[in-house]
């Protein structure tokens, strides 16, 4: 049983010998960027350009409408622009067919005739948020995450009575989310609340990967390289099941919330690869490696 | 082999998956397969409207004395001065004050003062009965007192800033909380009758949940945006009409319209008499009512005409209440003192309650806001759908596919795969047992379960044969120490999840019951009989 492709290939490789200071350095500073890339926008009073986490409808609130089996037209926002006398409908198109966002002001229902009737063919589906009730989900978002967090540090400083796994696990989930997040805003995916559910996912597989991780270096003993090696092969197998999970979802569907879920997901899960098994495995062999000399 | 299936383990999950398939009772016919799971609108298809109430829960602080004093003052044109007030009773001393004027006072504010000696205006009263007296007057709406998180506050049904409550109160008060939304009892009640509506209509299938604590939710399945924001927004049509005979199908004689009801109050059973509601005409709906039970004999002096000739009520043209008139309003409408108050008499509670509902005629007691709304075709829905079951399906086939790669043994690959298959299976059951929707973050949630599902499965593989590699303790032990491992990681997911459960609104909410759930299921039901499972594999 033990003589598989993974393990052989891992007999050559020892990753006691990479220099932690590499294996810190290198995703910190991808982190950074990805950090600034999301709050910079923000920061930047007059920034206009494409490069800004963009809020989903649920959010914010406003009218969305999806039109299957539809190709994109350009010149469609412009005459919806025209005729409900409003400025800012985006037209966008996705797997399912073509997406219309439109302030909350535009009445669901009007919006929804006049597309029926220009598109009789194809079937539509539409919802609507109120502006009051995006400020409310934002808001609640907010703090569940924050407790979220909270809970989770409190539970693996029980686990592990020690500071330290309880700081790499959230690191971790930090990291992997900033991230995803970094993502989204280069590839234009909106911040909706399909989008958060997929970034709290994210916290769920991170945490599996790196208590893995805490466990095999923190509490068994053996040999550093033999215990880094092995949570390695079942971290990232792991990982990699997940994504094949992760991406059968992305191709077979065409709603776009799932479609975002999953691009999302395969953001983190392959940021959560780089986090766990550089950045807290080189953190986690320092503090080792220091502690045994001392 | 025979020997597996009498493990405990293993036992305890084929039993979780035949309740499952019970519960869940997958049937196939014509190509689909059907089963008792309930999916949200916009995998099912149809419309959804989510409504916010409008109105406000404040506490104030406030010298009701100087205001009454202002208000008596503003009807006199006069001064008067506050002569003593206690916690019961509060007196005014006022100058050559005229019948005219003391009737003037009472119908002007709506207080019932007492004039025992001259000059003096008296009020028995209670603080708060006079806050709520001033604020429905100034409000121009309905105002209660409520109980709010062990809190007194008052509830004013319609849209009402703090400021404009403030500007209200002036010198003599100030807001001390403000609360934009109405009391959860409001929103219950308001929940009740759209429900109620929706019964008589015939549309007993459609679901008003009330979310959060201030929102409500209507889904409609199969049922376009516009039918349904006519549903929930018009009221039902109201008559009363009297009967002319007692037998089923009497004729009958259409007297008002629920237009004509000026006012209906809560049910009460006053000491001696039964449980009823007290409604108000208006003063056309009274003469028009008084002509009729006259002209029809429904007012008669005699008690047998009268139960021949009862007065019903119709909402939507179903008989919601009928009863005969009793002597003393008979008399009343008589003599022409009938002022259009009376009391439609139920006898117990339950029916009382029904009936305000209906006089209401579907009127909600406070304005509906929609605030979310929503329309799914039944063919995209359906579409959707399928795709989610082909994308867990699928997913579980790719995991299969890395687990091979990863271990080259069907050994491993059969068990561990039976086993996601198993886990998505079981929290389905679980979700058709707690009658909970399945919407689309639910579904995510059901594969974010399979994926940490697989992760644990994982470890347990790999400490499993790891262990057989370097003569580690026995495989039990081995996959205990697995589970120290997947222990600590489940319960961080879940305390990460439980914060998204108790989320009032609900869209997040589903996905973190799935998840948690799952997990649960995961630790205790699946985790444990693939170690069995696995073990058994490989020791073979």
């Amino acid at each position: 049983m033990s003589d598989t492709m993974f393990d052989q290939q891992l007999e050559e490789f020892d990753p006691t010998q990479i220099s932690h200071k590499k294996m810190i350095t290198i995703p910190v500073l991808i982190i950074i960027i990805f950090a600034l890339l999301t709050v910079l926008p923000f920061v930047i009073s007059d920034y206009s350009g494409h490069l800004k986490l963009r809020m989903g409808m649920d959010l914010q609130g406003g009218t969305l409408a999806l039109i299957a089996g539809e190709e994109f037209d350009s010149t469609l926002s412009t005459e919806l622009e025209d005729h409900f006398d409003i400025f800012g409908i985006e037209v966008r198109s996705t797997s399912l067919g073509i997406s219309v966002e439109a302030p909350a002001e535009v009445d669901l229902v009007e919006l929804e005739n006049f597309l029926r009737e220009k598109y009789p063919q194809s079937e539509i589906s539409t919802s609507y948020i109120g502006p009051t009730m995006g400020e409310d989900l934002q808001e609640q978002a907010r703090n569940a995450l924050i407790i979220a967090f909270i809970g989770m540090t409190i539970v693996v400083f029980i686990a592990f009575r020690s500071p330290l796994p309880s700081f790499v696990v959230i690191l971790s989930a930090i990291s992997d989310m900033i991230m995803a997040i970094g993502f989204m805003v280069i590839f234009g995916v909106a911040l909706e609340l399909g989008t958060i559910a997929a970034l709290l996912m994210v916290i769920g597989y991170s945490v599996d990967s790196n208590i893995l991780l805490t466990t095999k270096l923190l509490k068994r003993r053996g040999a550093l390289k033999e215990k880094v090696r092995g949570a390695m092969s079942t971290g990232i197998t792991m990982t990699l099941t997940t994504i094949a999970a992760i991406f059968s979802l992305f191709i077979i569907s065409t709603h776009p919330v799932l479609d975002s879920i999953a691009i999302v997901l395969l953001f983190a899960l392959f940021a959560d690869l780089m986090n766990t098994w550089m950045l807290n495995t080189g953190i986690l062999m320092w503090y080792l490696k220091r502690r045994g000399k001392a | 082999m025979s020997n597996i299936f009498k493990d405990i383990r293993v036992l305890i999950l084929i039993l979780a998956v035949i309740i499952s398939l019970v519960a869940t009772k997958p049937t196939y016919r014509d190509g689909q397969i059907d089963t008792d799971l309930q999916f949200g609108i916009e995998l099912a298809g149809g419309s959804f409207i989510r409504l916010a109430l409008e109105g406000c829960m404040v506490q104030i602080d406030v010298d009701m004395d100087t205001i009454l004093q202002e208000e008596i003052e503003t009807v006199l044109g006069r001064p008067v001065s506050i002569l003593s007030s206690t916690e019961d009773f509060i007196t005014f001393q006022g100058t050559q004050i005229t019948e005219e004027e003391q009737k003037l006072l009472k119908d002007e504010l709506g207080l019932q003062f007492s004039f025992y000696e001259t000059n003096n205006i008296r009020l028995e009263r209670s603080t708060d009965a006079l806050i709520v007296w001033f604020l429905r007057q100034k409000t121009n709406s309905e105002v209660w007192k409520v109980e709010y998180q062990g809190d007194e506050y008052f509830e004013i049904r319609s849209a009402i800033t703090e400021d404009t409550i403030s500007r209200l109160l002036g010198e003599n008060g100030s807001v001390t909380a403000y609360l934009e939304k109405v009391s959860p009892q409001t929103t219950k009640e308001t929940r009740s009758i759209i429900e109620n509506k929706l019964n008589y209509l015939g549309l007993q299938d459609i679901k008003v949940r009330v979310w959060g604590e201030d929102y409500i939710m209507v889904d409609m399945a199969g049922k376009s945006l516009e039918e349904a924001r006519d549903i929930v927004s018009k009221p039902g049509k109201f008559e009363i009409k009297i009967k002319l005979g007692t037998e089923e199908d009497a004729e009958t004689v259409f007297v008002v319209s629920g237009a004509e009801i000026a006012r209906v109050d809560p049910p009460n059973n006053p000491p001696g008499s039964q449980w009823g509601v007290p409604f108000t005409f208006t003063d056309k709906g009274a003469q028009l009512f008084a002509e009729k039970c006259i002209e029809y004999g429904a007012a008669s002096e005699e008690q047998e005409v009268r139960s021949e000739r009862q007065v019903a009520m119709y909402l939507d043209d179903q008989e919601v209440f009928s009863a005969s008139i009793e002597a003393g309003l008979a008399a009343n409408i008589r003599d022409g003192t009938y002022q259009g108050q009376q009391k439609a008499t139920t006898g117990d509670y339950e029916r009382a309650r029904e009936l305000e509902i209906h006089l209401r005629a579907g009127a909600l007691p406070v304005k509906p806001k929609i605030v979310g709304e929503g329309e799914t075709p039944p063919e995209l829905g359906a579409q959707f759908l399928r795709q989610v079951i082909q994308a867990i399906i699928g997913a579980i086939l790719a995991v299969g596919v890395i687990i091979y790669i990863r271990y080259r043994h069907w050994r491993v690959v059969f068990p561990l795969l039976a086993c996601a298959f198993s886990e998505t299976l079981v929290v389905m059951g679980f979700a058709a047992l707690i009658n909970h929707q399945l919407d689309l973050a639910s579904l995510a949630g059901v594969i974010a379960t399979l994926g940490t599902g697989v992760d644990q499965m994982v470890i347990i593989t790999d400490e499993v044969i790891r262990g057989e590699v370097r003569r580690m303790g026995s495989l039990l032990q081995r996959v205990s120490r697995a589970f120290s491992i997947i222990f600590v990681s489940a319960a961080t997911t879940i305390i990460a999840m439980t914060p998204l459960a108790y989320m009032q609104l609900g869209v997040l909410r589903g996905f973190a019951i799935i998840t948690i759930a799952g997990i649960f299921i995961g630790i205790f039901i699946t985790r444990p009989a693939y170690g069995r499972l696995v073990t058994y594999a490989i020791k073979k």
